[in-house]
């Protein structure tokens, strides 16, 4: 690695859980040293929580420790954590190594103020107690920049926003001053302008301690900007380490690559994404040879029976992959470009909108008191107006909370308008009611953000598909339609006797874009359709969308909070703060030369790897 | 919060008045009064005359709803409705069969049930509470199955399974306390420690089993995951973590029971001859005595409501985002 003097805080050598007879994680070495970030990359699947936990030891109790070394090497002398008592690691547990995980709402105890959260470890690895505690818990919310330090201690978790919940979680991991921080996803659940803060939050505080840092991620971005080292995990298998600039200059698996082509971003525009087809194996694969070689676009014989070996690289990278065996003769080139298909045109601006917005409110009222009087309103909308053309797409961007999904909501009907019109076709919806408005629904659909909860879990997807088409009286050839939307969502037509479950996340994301479809909509409204999937199935699902709307003409009113992905599929973009819009206007001029304050900082808190900042 | 409780409140008038509407066409409609005279009766003494000489002794002769024959106001209070069900609002509900005043007995008999339902409430939930946790400490070891078993098994067996074999080893064969009856004063201890450990160990394999699945549940929970974390130890993330969450739905289930404990048990009070409100009940219901089980039925759907109003209340103490919301 580089040719830091200092000695590893922590060595990882050949660490291997295993779950029945799988392997979660296998084999996996590494170190890191004080000041120093590692970060894990990789999907869903591929081990790198699980790495995390059993460095903790605190893997769920299906998974057992069967293999390798974790020394934690603290002023001089080495300890072994897998050998340790119950009783040792527990203080080194908080005390040595702090921990952060991904979801704030749901890892901090609901009904435990935050000072009592945060005394917990003081007492436990400073021994602090009553005013002293206190007031170390008070510097700590302090020192993550947590305003009202004094005030939070009192309150609980649900009265912190997440951004705020995830400071607290900091600060409650730094209480016991560890010399290692473990970070799982720490940003995956916030906004953008959020992670951005608490991604410079953690930056600052490594610095001030000289803290290790261990950093678990699916995101490119985090990684450009957090790491000095990375390593990349596929399968429980490291299969790629490398220093940051090495590793943004030249990614050197085919994996690693294919993470990197798979990002959606405005250079690509006009192009299909790269996506890696099939899935992560599950678990319990027997691996021979190379565990990507059946998803590997340059994979040759040899891949699928013999196991690949580290291979160094110039300036610290290795990769474990057959490309690079110097021993090999004949070696494919790497770096053909990626194949990409044309893309048609989008279609000529029709007259007439398909969709239009005029003065969309929406105002949700505020109950109080004995008789639950309203007695003011909360704008969750608030005079919103645009038009979408047939065959384009809009982004509606903005945090959580700005109103993006009330203004979905809002045009379906779901939500009454509080005022303003809403034209579907030239039809006013909001005049309309009940049986009147069910023919319109099969004009508009909307996808929605989480694939596990949109869909119902007892209904077969068959069921699920011809739902709307029995809603809308359509009797005739249910089940060849079924068939046919199965395959034009890229599943196959028998699957429609499966239950949900049975999918991954992106297969069910596919299913409910053909739930979508079955009415034959002119228009879907995706609520961050791919947010809650990986980079590699977030191209495959923006694709297929891409692929349908030049098929069918669709237009797409696409809400959501992630950048990269507005700036590669949007036409046209409208930036909403605090229930208004601030800024609108085609892709090109919005993102390019941002008017309005809100939209700059948004735009500058998200990955920049787009605009020619790499 | 305070608006909350008083909301809550004034939600259970409404409940009351149809409680109390349901009993009055449940015993005066579905069940007439002639019908009610008849059973008393018996078959061979029915005729015309007893049976409208059984009313009118009672007090069941007036109109239903609306007596057209009195004058000014007595109109709407000279009337059964008025009489016999708006009065339980009062907590008046008139004499039994035997002729002695119901709210009277009631009153006398509330103390043995509660010397029997407040031990059994207490200890019950102790011993349920502990079981569960001592499971989840051990789960996923031999110990955790084996307690799971012993308690589908508890659950399986038949309550009067437990009454009466532990009447017959306890007292009979080992003569350790007296089978049934009540002492007075201290010696009532005595007689209360069987049945109590019978109900006891009758409620402990259910709940026990329900406590365990419901810590389980929130073991798995990721703020468990992250005081683990901090480095407690386990014993300090099940009590101070997972149990206080725990409490929640535990307390739905429990809180609400807490006023019906005056009512007693009908089951162990009969077996143990207790001279409770459960008995009461019992025997009521076997003398055919109809003022008296309305009574219990009123009362009964009163404490039912207490008890949900209590749980609301309980939910304050243990549940921040209830009480600062």
């Amino acid at each position: 690695m580089t040719g830091s003097a200092a000695s590893p805080l922590l060595k990882v050598n050949g660490l291997t859980v295993q779950i029945g007879n799988g392997r979660p994680v296998d084999q996996v070495s590494f170190e890191i040293r004080p000041g120093e970030t590692l970060a894990l990359l990789g999907e869903s699947g591929c081990g790198k929580s699980m790495t995390a936990l059993a460095v903790m030891r605190l893997l769920p109790p299906a998974a057992r420790l069967s293999g390798g070394t974790v020394d934690y090497l603290s002023a001089g002398n080495a300890r072994p954590l897998l050998s340790l008592t119950e009783a040792e690691m527990r203080s080194v547990r908080g005390g040595g190594i702090g921990m952060i995980f991904q979801e704030p709402s749901t890892s901090l105890n609901p009904v435990m103020s935050i000072g009592r959260q945060i005394e917990e470890v003081l007492l436990l690895h400073r021994g602090l107690q009553g005013d002293a505690a206190r007031r170390r818990a008070r510097e700590l919310l302090e020192s993550v920049g947590l305003p009202e330090a004094e005030r939070r201690l009192d309150e609980y978790p649900f009265q912190l926003s997440g951004g705020m919940k995830q400071r607290a979680m900091i600060a409650m991991a730094l209480a016991g001053d560890p010399e290692l921080l473990i970070a799982d996803e720490p940003t995956t659940a916030l906004d953008v302008t959020i992670q951005a803060q608490v991604l410079e939050l953690l930056k600052t505080l490594q610095r001030e301690r000289n803290m290790g840092m261990l950093l678990i991620t699916h995101d490119l971005g985090v990684v450009e900007r957090m790491a000095d080292h990375v390593g990349v995990m596929y399968a429980g298998q490291l299969i790629e380490v490398a220093p940051r600039e090495q590793f943004f200059a030249n990614p050197a698996h085919p994996y690693s690559r294919k993470l990197f082509a798979a990002l959606p971003e405005r250079a690509r525009h006009g192009q299909r994404l790269s996506t890696i087809p099939g899935r992560v194996p599950p678990l319990d694969t027997q691996h021979v040879g190379c565990r990507f070689a059946p998803r590997c676009s340059v994979a040759f014989p040899d891949c699928s029976t013999l196991e690949p070996g580290w291979h160094a690289q110039a300036g610290g990278q290795e990769v474990r992959c057959h490309l690079f065996d110097p021993a090999r003769p004949c070696m494919p080139t790497l770096n053909t470009p990626l194949p990409t298909e044309p893309q048609q045109t989008a279609p000529a601006v029709a007259a007439s909108p398909l969709l239009q917005v005029q003065d969309l409110k929406v105002h949700f009222p505020i109950r109080k008191g004995l008789l639950q009087r309203t007695v003011g309103h909360v704008s969750a909308v608030d005079g919103v107006s645009f038009e979408l053309q047939a065959g384009r797409t809009l982004a509606l961007v903005g945090e959580s909370g700005c109103g993006k999904t009330t203004v979905g909501k809002a045009i379906l009907q779901l939500i009454a308008p509080t005022a303003g019109s809403v034209r579907l076709g030239g039809v006013e919806l909001t005049a309309l009611s009940g049986a009147a408005l069910q023919p319109l629904r099969a004009q508009a659909q909307m996808v929605f953000q989480d694939p596990f909860a949109s869909l119902n879990p007892r209904l077969r997807i068959g069921t699920i598909i011809a739902e709307g088409m029995h809603a809308l009286g359509q009797r005739a050839h249910v089940a060849e339609r079924i068939a046919e939307l199965l395959e034009q969502v890229g599943l196959r037509a028998d699957m429609a006797t499966r239950y949900p479950h049975e999918f991954s996340g992106g297969q069910r994301q596919r299913i409910a874009i053909a739930r979508a479809l079955a009415v034959n909509p002119k228009l879907i409204i995706c609520d961050e359709p791919t947010s809650a999937l990986d980079v590699s199935v977030q191209a495959q699902i923006i694709n297929l969308l891409l692929e349908l709307q030049d098929k069918l003409g669709l237009a797409y009113l696409f809400i959501t909070h992630n950048m990269a992905v507005v700036d590669y599929i949007a036409d046209d973009v409208a930036v909403m703060y605090k229930g208004r819009i601030v800024e609108i206007g085609s892709a090109d001029a919005v993102l390019g030369k941002p008017q309005h304050d809100y939209t700059q900082s948004l735009l500058s808190a998200a990955f920049t790897r787009m605009r020619g900042a790499a | 919060m305070l608006t909350y409780l008083i909301r809550r409140f004034l939600y259970a008038i409404p409940i009351l008045i149809g409680v109390n509407l349901i009993t009055f066409a449940l015993f005066f409609i579905v069940n007439t009064p002639d019908d009610m005279a008849r059973m008393q009766l018996g078959a061979k003494r029915v005729t015309p005359e007893a049976i409208e000489k059984w009313k009118a002794e009672r007090g069941y002769d007036k109109p239903l709803l609306w007596n057209a024959a009195a004058a000014g106001t007595a109109k709407a209070t000279d009337t059964i409705f008025f009489d016999k069900s708006l009065s339980m609002f009062a907590f008046e509900f008139g004499r039994s069969e035997d002729g002695r005043d119901i709210m009277t007995e009631i009153r006398t008999r509330m103390g043995p049930s509660l010397a029997i339902a407040i031990p059994v409430f207490i200890l019950g939930l102790w011993a349920a509470i502990t079981f569960a946790l001592l499971l989840v400490f051990f789960r996923g070891t031999y110990l955790d199955l084996g307690g799971v078993v012993l308690c589908v098994a508890m659950m399986s067996i038949s309550s009067l399974f437990y009454i009466i074999g532990g009447q017959w080893l306890i007292s009979k064969v080992w003569n350790l306390v007296p089978i049934s009856g009540l002492g007075a004063g201290l010696d009532a201890t005595r007689f209360l420690i069987l049945p109590v450990i019978i109900s006891v160990i009758g409620g402990l394999g259910g709940a026990a089993r329900w406590y365990r699945t419901i810590f389980i549940e929130e073991s798995n929970r990721d703020y468990v995951r992250t005081a683990r974390a901090k480095g407690l130890s386990e014993l300090a993330v099940l009590f101070r973590h997972v149990l206080k969450n725990a409490m929640i739905p535990i307390l739905t289930g429990v809180v609400v029971v807490i006023p019906s404990l005056f009512l007693g048990s009908l089951l162990i009070e009969s077996f143990f001859s207790i001279p409770g409100l459960g008995s009461y009940t019992i025997d009521a219901i076997n003398a055919q005595d109809f003022a008296v089980v309305r009574a219990m039925v009123f009362i009964g759907s009163v404490l039912y409501i207490v008890g949900l109003w209590l749980t609301d209340i309980s939910y304050t103490l243990v549940d921040p985002r209830i009480r600062l919301n």
